[in-house]
Formats: structure tokens, sequence, C-alpha cells
């Protein structure tokens, strides 16, 4: 990507039609991500259909600023109301809530903003110098490096999601499976079509989302609602604190972005692993930062360290997550994986080809991304004070505008009835998959990643003369052999080491 | 015998029957071999289907097993008061779902279909009638000037 094609990009997002999306997104992403229940996912899944409708850069300005700003504001309510409005916004909770009863709920707002900020950017930035080279170096790789390469993206997601191995494998050879539907990628046979030639072109992924984020998290919400807990949070709304000062000083600034700096990297890599998304990178940071702190104690009830490393390392993962998934085409999360489908709407694959062939759409959902941060920077900044209200709205409230939206949104995808159908059953899916504790990382990651698996292994196979040699003849098909082995033998090694050390100490004694 | 049927038996009896049901219908449907016929070793056209129901059979059973190991120690549903209150609501939002979705199917009329099923969910949600009306009519109102107007979507089916 040369500079003329980086200026262009900016040339292009800095349209007012472009920013107006963007300001619009940021907005959604705020609302979105400070209401418990609702994450950048569901937002996401929600919003790609109806963005199908806008110009690429318009949709993408849209989503980048939904994303940016849902994972920001998931620590509204994390420090308002103890509750993390997304999963990335666990930690957040810890030091937040803490400051927030000490009267230093403006602090905590602040903090929140402004290193969700530095997080968030630094990770585009590093998005923005090494996708390029990655994408480079992906010219080299055969159908061979492909299919180990989502095998890959598959297997971490059965080992790192959920915890539970056995339920993650049946759901990824679920996703796997149900991604055969349709017409054989090789020969053209029909595969559990039955007749009917919706079905044909597949399950399309984006319905399957929308059902599973949308209406199946709607369907989870309403079974495990408790009141009780709904009440206290009213209550805690209520008692309305004393916010104080946002900004933190000058001293408090330079003594925190150091810190902040290292855990951006940190949660920039974590973030480039496929399935280690910001509820990972922000515990394994915060929990990092406190061993390394010259004030532990202090982590846990209010320290405003804490607080800053939870809030980099949430938007931090975001740009590593982005750079797998533009580069290689494997999903880093959830939110990745649907705008793989997003980019395949409007006829782009990620990977070397993002580079090449649409370079100049490259650069601007970078140049997005950045901006995305600034503007929620801005927004979050001018609106600390006023943000508590967005937690005023009732969940039932929220429930059925999403039901509404789902529907509209998996019709809108392709006019087509069928999708709404797919939408639907998925949603049921999903629920029974929350209430019976599957993880359903690996299911979407089959779904959406099985035909590049099956079509790159039967097309390695024809290139050998179906001799399987052809995986760890390759150098770079080897190590990720032996990545793919290791992660799935990972658990089991660190089970029989437990067990050793636990016999060990018992001897002892 | 019921303590074996909480936790993972449950889970695992579907994952079983979702398998076997794929893999009975690729055993049953044409062209859906495992090797294909132009070359040797060359996976064909039913490989990843044999492959993966037949694994998903057996890490249903590898399920099941774990499941009456727990012998009811984990319990994926536990109805307690509210709960079973949750569960008819849940039951009647779904239901307005489909409602809806056949409402719009046989007449077509789809912003009908949103604001009464809007005002639906409001009322089985315990939202007060002039609450219900006001959203139903707002959110109608926002469908029609996004998706109508603005997007030019015509929801016909």
């Amino acid at each position: 990507m040369t500079i003329s094609v980086w200026l262009e990009g900016l040339q292009a997002v800095l349209q007012p039609s472009v920013l107006l999306f963007l300001a619009v997104g940021v907005l959604i992403g705020v609302m979105i991500g400070s209401l418990p229940g609702l994450s950048a996912t569901m937002g996401i899944a929600i919003m790609t259909p109806i963005t199908f409708w806008f110009a690429p850069a318009n949709g993408f300005a849209m989503l980048m600023g939904l994303w940016n700003a849902a994972i920001f504001a998931g620590g509204l309510s994390a420090i308002l109301i103890n509750t993390p409005g997304t999963p990335a916004s666990i930690t957040q909770s810890f030091d937040g809530y803490a400051l927030y009863k000490q009267g230093k709920g403006g602090l905590a707002l602040g903090i929140n903003v402004i290193f969700s900020f530095i997080g968030g950017l630094f990770s585009t930035i590093c998005l923005m110098l090494f996708a390029n080279p990655i994408a480079k170096f992906t010219v080299t790789f055969g159908p061979s490096e492909y299919f180990l390469l989502a095998l890959f993206g598959i297997s971490m997601m059965i080992s790192v999601a959920g915890g539970d191995l056995l339920k993650g494998l049946i759901l990824g050879a679920a996703g796997i499976l149900l991604s055969c539907i349709g017409l054989d990628p090789i020969l053209s046979v029909r595969r559990f079509t039955f007749q009917n030639t919706s079905l044909l072109a597949g399950i399309s992924f984006i319905p399957v989302m929308v059902g599973m984020f949308g209406i199946g998290e709607v369907m989870f919400q309403i079974y495990s609602r408790r009141r009780k807990q709904e009440a206290a949070e009213q209550e805690a709304m209520k008692e309305n604190l004393k916010l104080g000062k946002i900004l933190p000083s000058a001293k408090e600034m330079a003594a925190l972005t150091p810190r902040c700096l290292v855990a951006a990297i940190a949660s920039t890599i974590i973030g480039a692993i496929p399935a280690a998304g910001g509820d990972i990178a922000s515990i394994i940071c915060w929990g990092n930062a406190k061993k390394l702190s010259r004030h532990p104690e202090e982590y846990g009830k209010g320290s405003i360290e804490g607080l800053a490393i939870s809030s980099t390392a949430n938007n931090g993962v975001i740009g590593g997550a982005m750079t797998t998934m533009m580069t290689l085409g494997i999903p880093g999360d959830a939110v990745t994986a649907i705008l793989i489908g997003s980019l395949t709407m409007y006829g782009m694959q990620p990977g070397i080809k993002m580079f090449t062939e649409n370079s100049g759409f490259t650069a601007q959902i970078m140049w997005l991304m950045v901006l995305a941060n600034v503007v929620f920077l801005l927004f979050g900044l001018a609106t600390a004070k006023i943000s508590a209200k967005v937690l005023n709205v009732a969940q039932p409230t929220v429930w059925v505008a999403v039901c509404i939206l789902c529907v509209v949104g998996s019709f809108a995808l392709n006019n087509n009835f069928f999708d709404v159908i797919v939408m639907l059953a998925a949603s049921v899916l999903g629920f029974i998959f929350k209430v019976c504790d599957f993880p359903t990382g690996p299911f979407i990651l089959g779904l959406l990643l099985g035909g590049m698996l099956e079509s790159n292994l039967r097309r390695a196979l024809v290139m050998s003369h179906g001799s399987y040699g052809i995986f760890v003849a390759r150098p770079i098909s080897c190590v990720l052999l032996i990545m793919v082995l290791f992660t799935f033998l990972w658990p089991v090694l660190k089970a029989v080491f437990k067990r050793r050390n636990t016999i060990g100490q018992t001897e002892e004694k | 015998m019921r303590r074996l049927l909480k936790g993972d038996v449950i889970p695992g009896i579907l994952t079983v029957l979702f398998g076997v049901f794929f893999y009975i219908t690729t055993i049953v449907t044409p062209n859906l071999d495992f090797g294909a016929q132009t070359s040797d070793g060359v996976p064909g056209a039913g490989f990843f289907p044999y492959l993966l129901s037949g694994t998903i059979c057996i890490l249903g059973i590898f399920l099941i097993i774990r499941g009456i190991k727990q012998k009811g120690t984990i319990q994926y549903f536990v109805l307690d008061e509210e709960l079973k209150k949750n569960l008819r609501i849940l039951l009647l939002t779904f239901l307005g779902i489909i409602g809806f979705l056949i409402l719009w199917k046989v007449t077509g009329l789809f912003l009908l279909g949103v604001f009464l099923f809007s005002f639906y969910l409001n009322k089985v949600f315990g939202r007060s009638w002039k609450y219900a009306l006001l959203y139903a009519l707002v959110l109608s109102l926002f469908i029609y000037l996004v998706f109508f107007k603005a997007f030019s979507i015509q929801f016909q089916i």
C-alpha cells in the first residue's frame, strides 16, 4: 500500500456523509455498550444487514464507530452500577465502581474514555503498520496452509472459549457440518438441501449471527431475568453520587501512560490470537499489572491504575483482532466474524486481495478505526456526566426493538423470507446453547470457516494425489500443524500437570 | 433416573440425534461418497459430512456418559418461581414472533405486523396500554421512514 493509497483513503473518510455515519455509529455504540446485556456483537449483528444498503465507506463507518464505542461504553455501567456493559469491561467494574463510591465517578469515567482511546489508537496503529507485511507473507500460502490456518482458528476457539473442550468440539464440528449444506465446493453435488432451492447457496452466515446474538440473546435474558438484581441496579442508579472532576491531572497521566502502553501492546497481541477477546485481554492485563504494581493492595478497591489498564486492554484488542481478520481471513472474535460476512457482502475477501485489489477500501477501514477512536473520545468526554442517563432505559424496551430489528435486518439482507426463518432457527439454537452452557464461538467459527476448511483440504489432497504428507512437507503447513496439535493437546496436558501437582502436594503433606 | 437426566445427559442425547440425522442423510443421498471416484485418496463430497456427523455422534455419547457421571450435580433447568414466570413470558414472546411472521406471510402487511407485534410484546412485558400503544406507533413510524422510505425495501414475500 503506497502513500497515495493512504492519503486517498483519508480523504474519502473525511467526507461529511462518512463522518455523519461514523458519529451515528458511535452514538448507537455508546447506547448498546452501556446497557448491560447488549453487547457489541449484538449491535454489529443487527446493524450489518442494515448497513448493506449504504455505500461501503458509510456502512463501515457506522460499524467501526459502533464497535469501538460499544467496547468503551461497556465501562460506563461497570463504573456506575457495578455491572459490565460488555464482557470486555468486566475488570473495569473492579476498580471503577469503587472509585464511583468514593465520589470519584467523574474521574473514573474520564479515565475510561481516555485510556480506551489510547488502547484503541495504539492497536489501530499496529494494524496499519503490520497488516500489510503480514498480508504479503500470505502470498506464499497454498491450500494446505489455508486449511491448517482455518483449523488453527477453530481449534483456538474450541480450546479457549468457554473452557469446556468437549462441548467446544461438538459445536465446532456442528458448525462445520452445517457449512456443508448447499453445493459441494469441488464437485457441485447437492448436500442436505432437501429439495429446497433456498438451501442451494448454503446457510447465510449473517442471519445466523443476527438470530444467535439478537433474538437468541433476548430470549436468554427473558429466561434468566432476576427482578431482585434488576431492582438493586435501579437503586444503585438512584443513588446518584457526585461525579466530581473528569480529567485526570497531568501527573496522573504521566504516571499511567507508560504502564498502559505495555497493556496496549499485550492486548493487541492477545486480540490477534483467534478467540481471545477483550475479556481475556483485560483479565490478563489487569492481573499482571496488579502483580507488577507498587500498590497492588489498591487493585479492586478503587485503583486508578487498575481502571486505566482495564480500559486500555479492552479497546486494545480491536486492532489485533482486525489484523488477523483482514490479513488471514480468520476472525479474532465474534465481531470480526460478522465483519468478514459484511466484507463478503460488499464483494471483498479478507486476505491478500484486500491489500492488492481493494487496497483503497482497506486503507479507509483503518482510517475509520482511527476516527472512531477520536470521535468516541470527544463524545465520551463531552457527555461523561450525562451518560448515566442511558442506563435508565428498561430492558424490555430494548428487547422489543431488538426483536423487530432482527426480523427487519435478516430480511433486508437479500429480500428473502427464508433468511428470516434461518434467523429464527438460529435464535432458538443460540438460546439452547446459552441455557445448556455450550460455547457459541466454535459454532460460529465452524460455520464461517467450514467452507474454507473443506475446499482447501480437498484442493491440497488433489494437488498431492491423496497424500497427507503435503501438510508436513511444506514448512509453514508443518508449523501450523504443530500449533493445531498443541492447541488441542494443551488442555489435556494442563489437566495432567495439575493432577501431578495435586498428587505431589498431597504426598508432601 | 430423574437425577441421571439432569446435567449433560439431555444435551448429549440431542447431540447424538443431530449427528445420527446427518449421518443417515449422508448415507441415503446419492453422490455423497467418502472418497472421490476420480483419483485414489482424494476425498469425495461426502467426506466432511461422514467425518463430522460420525464425530458428533461419538462426542455426543461422551457427553451422555459425562452427564451420567455428574449424577445430577449440574442442572441447567432449575425451575424456581421466578424462572417459571420467565418461561411463560419467553413462550409468549416466541409465539408472538411466530404470529408476526405468519401474519406477514399471509397478509403481506409488514408494517401492521410490526405495530401489532411491538404492542403485543410490550403488553407481555407488563407495560401500560398507553406506553405500549405509543411505543408501537413510534417504532412503526421509524421502520416506515428508515426502511420503506429511505432504503426503499419492499417487505413483500
